[in-house]
């Protein structure tokens, strides 16, 4: 029906501009929202989020306590919801959809589920037009209709689809649910009636959850590297802090105090806590195996810590500063200085020793080299001047040519050679200056660049 | 840079011939007692500040906003003397990325070389100074650390008398050494309770000959030269009250093999020979 027909029809017909992409995201924020009745949840676009509730449900109160309790919250979002549980998740989506059953118990025998399904009409099959088009022309009306017919001429007719689809609903077959986020093998929650809205009672809370996640680690001999504290606030809001350790980590007051460290982080640039948070869960999302570690027979060394010392002070510092800030260098097996060194967070390890090396290299390093005009007696001779953010330095004493070619095994390297100089300028400052490309044989007008400072 | 240190002592035996050679013998041996006494009073005049499990907090500040660089190399320096001294114990390098943009960030090859464990070492980039003074901190209290840089951009209004203080209590706590290289501010703005504060500048290098078409070659010490005074030392720090001149600029050098410093001894040229037709030019050159 075009626009101009609804108007005419209802002239107080409110109009809003269609958004699949605003629609997809919302659906993906309902379905992480779902999370807080099962890890296991996926966005169902157009209208729908699945969840596979097996082993969850007693927790709320049975199955039909808990289809209550999602309906009366998402109505109290503002949202008209249709919920129901089925033995698989393509019956529990037709039931949501055309019945007004909810909840088919999941020991329900066969010949029951194609009862309950030869009700539904054909569009519960969800097909595309041709074939939809082909069964109403045939006169099939209900999936009754199709049961009771044999199954090859109807696939032959139809396509192989049809009865996929038609095995799907009753349970015959079972399409997998693909949750938006890997369900984590280690979860801790509480839940509160009201919503938590002071810090202190939010920290008290974390700690607490790492109380109890820490004997599941413990049991399963691992610890813990990465972790993702969520919380669900009354109104749907979901919020997530995540923090890294650089060892497997065990320890419920270390990793409170780095949750706690990253929530204050959080909380500077401002928690919305609006009318309070009701679930919060921790997961471990990442873990590794760590063994015991014995205790208390004799005093350690002094310095025999360090490295836990180190691990630890990194830890609450990527916690607070976020983890890309807090780097580790390791050396890289490259020729070029700006890939010899790699800048890799602290939570994913210390590095390797650094190979002895012959040639002089700069203290500091610019990310990526800022061109100057340079003066030289000869194209490819050392530079005698040289401008450099605006100011113009004289060079009164050099190190070089160190002659640093582009990886030229690899197919046609898009990068010409560069010529380095350690440069001292009268005022005494030292640079690290580079020519690209050979004159004469690469480029006729090789640039330069400062790469580094001393 | 093993090779390094053996020529830059080479150089400087040969510095010392020519200038017996160029001078007469009274000249000579006057030039021979400055030097000793250079020698004495040089680098170790630092060293009760290495004292063992000793935390304290200093800063550093540069003479002119592009010295900043130079700046943090001494800091680097002191860090590296502070870690020999409790041989054991981490070494963090806090940058502001405003300074990171500026000068650039510290280079893992350069570090290697100038003698940084860097299974030892973390950078830490913050966004604003007052989260490079939490880190700085952080580090501080830590056991595991010892000897933090903090390149900031510093205001009075975010350190002051109580966050110095908050700092020099960490350093206490944490046996480590506080090092500030402060950047974009005058030392003279500043009220902290630091115990050192020194201002440095690079040594202006020796003017190139202009007749040169190229030019000399480059000391490998050449980063780790300063100019530097100590404009405020804590009463007893490093001597008695009024043993320094806060207007006094003394040549430092900082040896990355024996991680000690030293006085940089002056650069002269020596003078020419008035009986013989030239000098070795190749000792001009060096010189």
């Amino acid at each position: 029906m075009a626009v101009a027909d609804a108007r005419a029809r209802c002239p107080a017909l409110a109009l809003a501009e269609a958004d699949p992409k605003a629609d997809a995201a919302l659906v993906e924020g309902l379905a992480d929202w779902s999370r807080r009745f099962t890890p296991l949840a996926a966005p169902d676009p157009p209208d729908g989020v699945l969840l596979d509730v097996t082993g969850a449900a007693h927790l709320f109160g049975g199955e039909a306590a808990l289809l209550d309790d999602i309906e009366n919250r998402l109505r109290r979002l503002g949202f008209s919801a249709r919920a129901a549980i089925a033995p698989g998740p393509a019956l529990a989506r037709a039931l949501a959809r055309f019945s007004n059953m909810r909840n088919v118990a999941s020991e329900t025998g066969q010949e029951a589920l194609d009862r309950l399904v030869a009700a539904f009409p054909i569009e519960a099959l969800e097909l595309e037009g041709d074939a939809l088009a082909g069964m109403r022309r045939a006169g099939l009306r209900r999936l009754g209709d199709l049961l009771e017919r044999p199954r090859g001429p109807l696939a032959a007719r139809f396509g192989k689809e049809a009865m996929t689809r038609l095995d799907a609903l009753t349970c015959r077959i079972r399409d997998p649910i693909a949750p938006r986020f890997e369900a984590p093998a280690f979860i801790a929650e509480r839940r509160f009636p009201d919503g938590l809205t002071r810090q202190a009672d939010l920290e008290t809370t974390l700690k607490r959850l790492s109380a109890d996640l820490c004997p599941m680690l413990e049991r399963a001999g691992v610890g813990a590297r990465r972790l993702e504290a969520v919380f669900y606030r009354v109104d749907g809001a979901v919020k997530r802090i995540a923090v890294g350790t650089n060892r497997p980590l065990r320890n419920p007051d270390r990793l409170a105090a780095l949750l706690i460290e990253r929530l204050s982080a959080v909380a500077e640039e401002g928690l919305d806590t609006g009318y309070g948070f009701d679930v919060l869960r921790l997961s471990a999302t990442e873990v590794e195996s760590a063994g015991d570690t014995q205790t208390n027979l004799a005093p350690p060394p002094r310095g025999a810590h360090d490295d836990a010392d180190l691990g630890d002070l990194l830890d609450r510092l990527g916690a607070r500063l976020g983890l890309r800030r807090v780097l580790r260098l390791h050396s890289e097996a490259a020729h070029l200085p700006e890939f010899a060194v790699a800048a890799i967070p602290a939570a994913f390890g210390p590095p390797t020793a650094f190979p002895a090396q012959e040639a002089m290299r700069p203290l500091r390093l610019f990310e990526r080299p800022e061109p100057i005009e340079a003066i030289a007696l000869f194209p490819d001779g050392p530079p005698l001047k040289f401008r450099w953010r605006r100011v113009l330095r004289e060079i009164v004493a050099f190190e070089g040519p160190e002659r640093i070619a582009p990886p030229w095994w690899g197919d046609a390297p898009a990068e010409f050679t560069r010529d380095y100089f350690h440069v001292q300028d009268k005022e005494g400052q030292l640079f690290w200056l580079f020519r690209e490309g050979l004159y004469g044989r690469e480029t006729d007008r090789p640039h330069w660049f400062v790469h580094g400072l001393s | 840079m093993s090779q390094g240190g053996v020529s830059e002592r080479l150089l400087f035996l040969r510095r010392r011939i020519a200038a017996i050679e160029a001078r007469g013998g009274a000249a000579a041996r006057e030039s021979l007692q400055d030097r000793r006494r250079c020698e004495e009073d040089g680098g170790d005049f630092l060293d009760p500040l290495f004292a063992a499990g000793r935390g304290s907090l200093s800063e550093i500040f540069p003479a002119r906003p592009p010295d900043a660089p130079g700046a943090a190399a001494f800091a680097l320096a002191m860090a590296l003397k502070a870690r020999a001294a409790r041989a054991s114990g981490a070494l963090v390098f806090i940058v502001e990325e405003m300074s990171a943009r500026e000068f650039g960030l510290p280079y893992g090859r350069g570090l290697a070389a100038a003698g940084v464990d860097l299974s030892r070492f973390a950078l830490v980039r913050v966004r604003r100074p007052r989260e490079g003074l939490w880190a700085m901190e952080e580090v501080l209290k830590s056991p595991a650390c010892a000897a933090v840089v903090a390149e900031i951009f510093l205001e009075p209004r975010i350190y002051d008398l109580a966050a110095s203080r908050r700092l020099l209590l960490a350093a206490r706590r944490g046996g480590a050494l506080g090092l500030l290289a402060a950047q974009g501010a005058e030392a003279a703005r500043f009220s902290s309770a630091a115990e050192l504060r020194v201002e440095t500048a690079a040594r202006p290098a020796a003017p190139a000959p202009p007749a040169l078409a190229t030019r000399p070659p480059l000391s490998p010490l050449a980063p780790f030269l300063w100019r530097l005074r100590v404009l405020k030392a804590r009463a007893g720090l490093l001597g008695a009250l009024g043993a320094f001149d806060p207007a006094q600029w003394r040549d430092i050098a900082f040896d990355p093999d024996r991680v000690a410093f030293r006085h940089a001894f002056p650069e002269r040229l020596p003078a020419e020979a008035p009986d013989r037709p030239s000098a070795a030019p190749t000792s001009r050159l060096r010189a």
